[in-house]
């Protein structure tokens, strides 16, 4: 009876909210009829479909969906089975009522040992619970510790997460593309498929990263002091099909936030759930080739796998070729009950041509053709490993964990932004510059919960610690137009950085409806830059420089139900932005840039079939970087302030339809002015109106030789408008309309993805900054648009096997 | 048991209301910046005029030689205007001015900073008339330098008259009582500067805040150009006619004198 005495206790659990006004008795089971495997095909192990039932006021099964898909036809049978359970009905002071609760279908594996029920059928119900495989007699129920996962409470009423299904509802071609079905997110590609993507999020310009966290299976990606940007994140190591879920938390909200989460956090879970070997084929526009391969053991958590893919493209116009491999593999071996090792290793190396930027009239006035490049020697390569492991465990009063991990990055870039300038002896020289940047990241996170009662048995309280230490060799020199050998150094240095936090949370329930989540979170970091050339680029003698300093951040949530359904929330965070190493002074302490956020907002949540939210949030920065036309770069300008709204739903209806949708508006502006900027003026670049939205469907479609022929159609519409440029000027809106269809055929399954289904002439980069080209002795000094062209409409065939 | 068709209704009705949201999104109103707030500055359109100096039609030098000009003819290449200070910027001011003077021991180094404005088109224009070079583009804030450039080749109306001089002045110089009656040309290796161009860096520009569009106005002192022009090296004229200015020290010195930054002084007034 303990199977159903967990039932129970879910269906307990699940009146959330109901409980608390009124003498409320949750329905308890009467009758469960096992659950049949369909087409008579047994698992050797147990599978649990989550299902949301609604018992009527007779004890009968009115409703029932499915909370967390298993599959089609396993859902099917769970849905039938469920029908029949038959409950003791809920009682509201003493009336029987009809009531929503959680409950779970079980189908029982045939496990592989044939003489062991033998034995256990001996075995009476005991005192003691044998950890043995179940008897067929329901009465001898083996006792058995069941993991739950979860995502932890939210910190602010905009934090999401994205799921598989939402994420492969449109089509992705990389890891950073599949971040734009986070709300807010916007991501162009300016230089190349092997250079990290530029990200927009709630008014920032994060540009590669320097402005939003990133973590891929608990690894940082965010490079430190990259010397062609702060906070570096390339994801392209990241395959798509590997991902398994995406949380994003907007603002500084979380003590487990640290450095670059200014505009806020993005953490990738991978796991890959297709149970065996899959081998995927992909055939594209432009001499796109792609073989993905992926294993998954049967029988073991989606979090064990390994995948690579091969990929190569000829690009969709001159010096857009790339090349990029992958292999990821992670582990999951429980040591005991509660202890769990987590292995994650990945490899990946890129070679990349990049077309670079053309000026707009130029291109709007047909002087040039869109896809054209002016400098076609602009590219690069690079390469990261990376290698973690996880130890956690989870027991009855608690959780800790320990990662420590360790990334090795190469990159090299070549880049013509400006054309020609003048060298030394007044002729003009080529403006294409070489970055290198090799580091080794070496780091570990460690924390510690604990439900603890301060006011109520829910609380909890959690302390955890991060530590990372960066070695950096970087240089940038100037190219020669004849063969590209290096013609001047500008930049030839070491870097040293150091960041150690601490942190200490705490979840306290002052009353049952409200929930009160905060901490502190203390970061200390130093850096040392050793430069190895002057100013002016002559070789030096080796001057060292360091700078170290702290911040305290402050973290508060409060988080109030409004029901079952509804949450209002409302939070607040202090974060910071760390500086480019080589731009510190000796013995200074470390400028940060203070960041301070506040957002206020509503959940709505009706199980897995709806959920959604709308916030207004406030992000306000002591001091900010803003690309200046002048030196072609960041610079630093007055402090700034974001304020906006960000809503979005997510739908799933019965029968494999998702819909999701966000729309978030920011209106980012100087709050004091300089001699450049005033006061109240728009930051240029930040786009204003982010829109996205993300729709699925798949349905069984018949029967075709024995075997179930399922199709689906995904689509992924992605809208921004209102992007501001320097100069009152406003960039050209985007709307992108990416779809996909396939069928599947058990064990083959046929694809065709299309990106850009419409065709759209747009922009992907948009700069406004003075350059030469066309090596002209008066050109124009004045700033004026620059633009990197968006790709044009491209399909991807697939064929895969799933073996 | 209940239908499941209210679910499908319901999930119908979600599905449809989140297309209706998401139309409602993709046609909303094309920018979100209003009238009143925008980024930073604003594109202006700029006419550049040229003209000579008050004073250049008739002057005394340094080396006091009355001069009366009858020509002043120039080509005129890119100019830019920039908001960081001139060459040779002024620091004293006040009491100071006139008891002070400004000592340089060798020329600056100009850094222009951001530029504000430009024309790029060569044109040509007679000085002591005044012309309009042309259109010029900028962006509004204050300017406070300019480089003024001499076009290589003359292009512009009076292109065919310049020939391949980039500028001539002719006059008459009277000193005790000798007369010259003087051509000076100036070819396009005489105004080359370090750098190879021929460009003027560093030239003042009063000091204005540009917010619109407005008309940039160069004035080209030619009394500075032939400031310290000692004429005792020009022939005299047998016949009246114009005698042109020979290579050697006069000739020198005029050079000289084209390459002085604040011979080019440019100024802007709003439209």
């Amino acid at each position: 009876m303990l199977r159903w005495s967990l039932v129970a206790a879910f269906a307990i659990v699940c009146l959330e909210g109901v409980a608390h006004a009124h003498d409320l008795v949750p329905p308890r089971p009467k009758s469960q009829p096992a659950a049949p495997w369909p087409g008579g095909r047994a698992e050797r192990h147990d599978v649990v479909v989550p299902v949301v039932l609604v018992v009527g006021e007779d004890g009968t099964v009115t409703s029932v969906e499915v909370e967390a898909s298993v599959g089609p036809e396993l859902d099917r049978a769970a849905v039938e089975t469920a029908k029949r359970f038959v409950f003791e009905p809920a009682l509201r002071d003493g009336r029987p009522v009809a009531a929503r609760i959680r409950s779970v279908v079980r189908f029982r594996g045939e496990p592989r040992v044939e003489a062991e029920p033998r034995a256990a059928t001996t075995s009476e119900p005991a005192a003691e619970p044998v950890l043995a495989p179940a008897a067929p007699a329901p009465a001898s129920d083996a006792v058995r510790d069941v993991r739950v996962s979860g995502t932890a409470p939210p910190r602010s009423a905009s934090e999401v997460v994205r799921g598989r299904d939402v994420m492969l509802a449109a089509p992705h071609r990389t890891a950073s593309d599949a971040l734009s079905v986070i709300p807010g997110v916007f991501v162009t590609q300016h230089s190349g498929e092997g250079k990290a993507h530029q990200i927009f999020l709630r008014g920032f310009d994060a540009v590669h990263g320097q402005d939003v966290e990133l973590w891929v299976g608990g690894v940082p990606v965010n490079e430190v002091s990259n010397i062609h940007g702060q906070g570096y994140a390339d994801l392209h190591f990241v395959m798509p099909e590997i991902i398994r879920e995406v949380q994003a938390t907007p603002g500084t909200y979380d003590p487990r936030q640290g450095d670059f989460a200014v505009a806020g956090s993005i953490r990738m879970k991978l796991g890959y759930p297709e149970p065996g070997a899959t081998i995927k084929g992909t055939l594209g526009s432009f001499g796109a080739r792609r073989l993905f391969l992926a294993y998954h053991p049967k029988g073991a958590s989606e979090e064990t796998f390994a995948a690579g893919e091969v990929y190569q493209t000829d690009g969709f116009g001159p010096s857009r070729a790339a090349r990029r491999a992958s292999v990821t593999a992670q582990a999951t071996h429980d040591l005991s009950n509660t202890l769990a090792l987590r292995l994650l290793a990945s490899t990946y190396s890129t070679r990349y041509d990049s077309a670079g930027v053309v000026p707009a009239l130029d291109v709007e006035s047909g002087r040039l053709d869109r896809f054209a490049t002016l400098d076609p020697r602009q590219g690069g390569h690079g390469t990261r490993h990376q290698l973690l492991l996880e130890l956690h465990e989870d027991g009855e009063e608690g959780r800790w964990a320990v990662a420590p991990f360790v990334v090795f990055r190469t990159l090299e870039l070549r880049q013509n932004f400006t054309g020609f300038s003048p060298g030394p002896s007044g002729a003009l020289e080529s403006d294409n510059v070489q970055q290198v940047n090799e580091s080794v990241t070496a780091g570990l996170t460690a924390s510690y919960r604990k439900v603890k009662k301060l006011l109520s048995p829910k609380d909890a309280v959690e302390v955890g610690i991060y530590g990372r230490h960066d070695l950096v060799d970087q240089s940038q020199r100037r190219l020669s137009e004849l063969d590209g050998a290096p013609l001047r150094t500008f930049v030839d240095a070491a870097v040293r950085g150091t960041n150690l936090a601490a942190y200490a949370d705490a979840s306290i329930h002052p009353i049952e409806r409200l929930a009160v989540r905060g901490g502190i979170r203390v970061d200390g970091l130093a850096y040392s830059a050793t430069d190895r050339v002057s100013s002016r680029g002559e070789p030096a003698a080796a001057r060292a420089r360091s700078a170290q300093g702290a911040h305290l951040g402050k973290k508060l949530t409060l988080d109030y139900a409004l029901s079952s359904r509804a949450r209002v929330l409302g939070s607040y965070g202090e974060g910071f932005r760390s500086p480019q190493a080589r731009s510190l002074s000796d013995g200074e302490r470390t400028p940060f840039t203070e960041v301070r956020s506040w957002e206020i907002g509503l959940r709505y949540r009706e199980g897995a079939r709806l959920a959604g939210s709308i916030a207004g949030f406030f992000t306000d920065l002591s001091e900010d970087l803003v690309f200046d036309p002048t030196t072609a770069r960041n610079e630093r300008v007055p402090g700034t302030a974001r304020k906006g709204i960000a809503a979005e739903l997510t739908a799933r209806a019965a029968g494999g339809l998702v819909l999701s949708s966000s729309a978030t508006y920011t209106h980012a502006s100087f709050t004091s002015g300089d001699a450049t900027y005033g006061r109240g003026d728009l930051l240029p670049y930040v786009p204003q109106l982010v829109l996205r939205t993300d729709a699925a469907y798949k349905a069984r479609l018949g029967r075709v030789l024995g075997r179930d022929l399922e199709g689906r159609v995904g689509t992924g519409l992605e809208g921004l408008v209102g992007r501001p440029l320097p100069f009152g000027e406003m960039g050209r809106n985007v709307f992108l309309l990416d779809a996909s269809a396939g069928l599947r055929l058990r064990e083959v399954e046929l694809g065709v993805d299309v990106f850009n289904l419409l065709d759209a002439h747009w922009y992907d980069g948009q700069f406004v900054y003075a350059s030469n080209f066309a090596r002209s002795l008066a050109p124009s000094r004045v700033p004026f648009r620059h633009v990197t062209i968006g790709p044009p409409r491209t399909l991807f065939f697939s064929l895969t096997l799933y073996v | 048991m209940k239908s499941t068709n209210p679910l499908l209704r319901l999930s119908i009705r979600i599905a449809a209301a989140s297309m209706i949201a998401l139309a409602a999104l993709v046609a909303a109103p094309v920018g979100c910046a209003g009238e009143e707030s925008g980024t930073t500055g604003r594109r202006i359109a700029l006419e550049v005029r040229i003209a000579a100096s008050p004073e250049s039609k008739e002057f005394t030098n340094a080396k006091g030689w009355k001069v009366t000009l009858s020509k002043a003819v120039i080509s005129t290449g890119a100019l830019y205007f920039y908001d960081g200070e001139p060459l040779f910027a002024s620091r004293t001011g006040g009491w100071a001015r006139g008891w002070v003077r400004t000592a340089f021991a060798h020329p600056g180094h100009y850094a222009p900073g951001t530029a504000r404005g430009e024309i790029l088109e060569p044109s040509s224009a007679d000085l002591l008339v005044g012309g309009t070079l042309g259109a010029g583009a900028g962006v509004s804030g204050p300017v406070r330098s300019a480089t003024f450039a001499f076009g290589v080749p003359p292009r512009g109306p009076l292109a065919g008259e310049l020939g391949e001089n980039v500028a001539i002045v002719e006059g008459t110089a009277v000193k005790d009582a000798e007369t010259r009656v003087f051509r000076a040309e100036l070819r396009p290796d005489d105004v080359r500067n370090g750098h190879g161009t021929f460009e003027v860096e560093g030239c003042p520009f009063t000091a204005a805040d540009m917010q619109s569009d407005g008309v940039v106005t160069v004035t080209v002192k030619l009394e500075t150009w032939l400031d310290q022009v000692a004429f005792d090296d020009v022939p005299e004229s047998t016949d009246g006619r114009p005698v042109v200015v020979p290579d050697g020290l006069a000739r020198n010195q005029l050079v000289r004198g084209t390459k002085v930054a604040g011979a080019y002084v440019f100024a802007y007034a709003p439209r």
